[in-house]
């Protein structure tokens, strides 16, 4: 079965660690890397070709929306999951035109997560596909 | 009425000049009733008159037309003065042409042409009266025509000096409602900044923390199910997490505490200062309480920073290990003394006030209204006085 291959794109090490751990428990998802910013973010998607990147929508250098373009100028078949603590209106339009194709909550149930990083590989791989 | 004439000053050189060229006609009138001349006589004062309200329309124009006016009716003054009847009360006429010129043209032209004026009028008084009974007209004319003008131009001044003063005024109270402005949008911005600040941080170090929390929790739930073996590194980290979170928060929450001074009131968070420098630095202040202070929060608030930035200056400076510190609180009105006997400093280190904070601690008391007063005599120490009179609550 071919897994999906994740990308952890966040500035703290904690919750960098614990999504990893999270991820690795699932069977059909590998974690193939971790970015601390969004600049590596953007190299790591090149270097390691993720299906989804799972990225923090604030961080200190280089946000998550600024990666999410860098990550789009690259490449249209991969998965943008943007985590967030709380998003508004504008935040969400402002990331839907970065290139993120879903949110999620920062207190979000795993199960929750996981299926969000499915949905979107799903979607991309289509469109990919198509 | 300086007041009343000020304000309509310009009504009031036309009524005096025309009062004067009006009663000097009457009089010369009376005078040649009777006489072959009164035609040639009335004919010189009508010409006078109507150049004077010619004057009056033209008062805008040109300066020329006045000084062309001027000399029609100098010219007129000199023809009545030749007149053979040699009558003196022509040179009250001087008097009504230096309000003309005193009002047409600024100071220097002005007591030109009354110069030139008290001259005509001299030289004919002299040459129709005689030395011993033109000299007299000649000195008191002489000091009316410039003593009328003066009295002009005084008022003129004043008015300007009150105009300009005026505008003065509603400048500073511009620049002082600016400046409420300014002082509410900074104080504002302060406010947005802060909280900016505390979302920031809020999301930086607690949120991101309990994050890694709730995952970890999961991560120990489907653990418990697969490989119960792992779960117990997974309790250990969530316990350091927990940890860590608990101590981010202490700090934001150290970070966030009023200060001592709101919290307690200036007298207690004054005490608990001097406690410290004594148990830290075995500083000895003593306190002498008389009263109770009457402060706004600020205010108490802005007097305990520089009290204590004068005891540290003492402590740091003075070369001495004791000081004190005098509160007398009376109604609204508090001053503050803080007194050392260390070496003191000189004039010259009180005017370089920058380097000892001095200048920052007359800020601080000037913010609030406060004021402070520096006394030192090398050898003889210090006393820093402060005074500051408010109607706030008591703290």
């Amino acid at each position: 079965m071919k897994k999906i291959k994740v990308l952890i794109v966040d500035d703290q090490e904690s919750v960098r660690q614990s999504l990893k751990t999270i991820l690795q428990l699932e069977d059909d998802l590998e974690v193939v890397g971790e970015a601390k910013d969004g600049v590596e973010a953007v190299e790591k998607t090149k270097m390691l070709e993720p299906d989804v990147v799972l990225m923090d929508m604030r961080m200190t250098r280089a946000d998550g929306l600024s990666a999410a373009r860098g990550i789009r100028e690259h490449s249209e078949s991969v998965g943008v999951v943007m985590i967030t603590m709380h998003h508004s209106d504008i935040a969400r339009e402002q990331a839907l035109e970065a290139g993120v194709d879903t949110f999620v909550e920062k207190g979000i149930a795993m199960e929750d997560l996981v299926e969000a990083i499915r949905r979107v590989y799903g979607k991309r791989g289509q469109d990919g596909n198509g | 009425m300086l007041r009343f004439i000020s304000r309509h000053k310009n009504l009031f050189i036309y009524l005096a000049a025309y009062f004067f060229a009006v009663s000097i006609t009457l009089r010369y009138i009376f005078v040649y009733l009777n006489d072959d001349s009164l035609p040639q006589v009335a004919g010189l004062l009508a010409a006078f008159l109507l150049v004077l309200v010619v004057q009056t329309l033209l008062r805008d124009r040109s300066q020329l037309y006045t000084h062309l006016i001027l000399v029609i009716e100098t010219g007129i003054l000199v023809v009545l003065a030749l007149l053979p009847l040699r009558l003196d009360f022509y040179s009250t006429l001087s008097v009504t042409l230096a309000l003309q010129a005193v009002y047409a043209f600024s100071g220097k032209t002005a007591f030109r042409w009354i110069g030139c004026l008290a001259l005509v009028v001299a030289v004919l008084l002299l040459y129709g009266q005689g030395w011993s009974r033109g000299l007299p007209l000649v000195v008191s004319n002489t000091v009316a025509v410039f003593m009328v003008g003066a009295f002009v131009v005084l008022i003129r001044r004043t008015e300007a000096a009150h105009r300009e003063s005026r505008r003065l005024l509603s400048e500073l109270e511009r620049a002082h409602r600016q400046l409420q402005i300014y002082t509410a949008q900074a104080e504002e911005l302060a406010v947005v900044k802060d909280r900016n600040r505390l979302a920031r941080d809020l999301h930086d170090s607690v949120s991101q923390t309990i994050f890694s929390m709730r995952l970890t929790a999961d991560a120990v739930r489907v653990l418990q199910q697969r490989d119960p073996s792992q779960v117990s590194p997974q309790l250990d980290k969530l316990q350091e997490l927990s940890q860590s979170a608990l101590d981010k928060m202490r700090t934001m929450l150290h970070e966030l505490r009023p200060s001592v001074v709101a919290e307690h009131g200036l007298i207690p968070a004054l005490r608990h200062n001097v406690t410290l420098m004594e148990r830290q630095h075995g500083f000895k202040v003593t306190l002498d309480i008389l009263g109770t202070p009457r402060l706004t929060e600020e205010e108490a608030e802005q007097i305990y920073h520089v009290i204590e930035e004068a005891l540290n200056n003492v402590l740091k400076h003075a070369g001495t290990d004791r000081a004190n510190v005098s509160v007398r609180s009376e109604n609204n009105r508090m001053t503050v003394k803080v007194s050392d006997n260390g070496k003191g400093f000189s004039r010259a280190a009180i005017d370089k006030e920058k380097n000892l904070g001095l200048a920052g601690m007359r800020e601080r008391l000037e913010s609030v209204g406060g004021s402070l007063v520096i006394e030192s005599t090398p050898g003889e120490g210090t006393c820093i006085t402060m005074e500051i009179t408010s109607a706030g609550k008591s703290t």
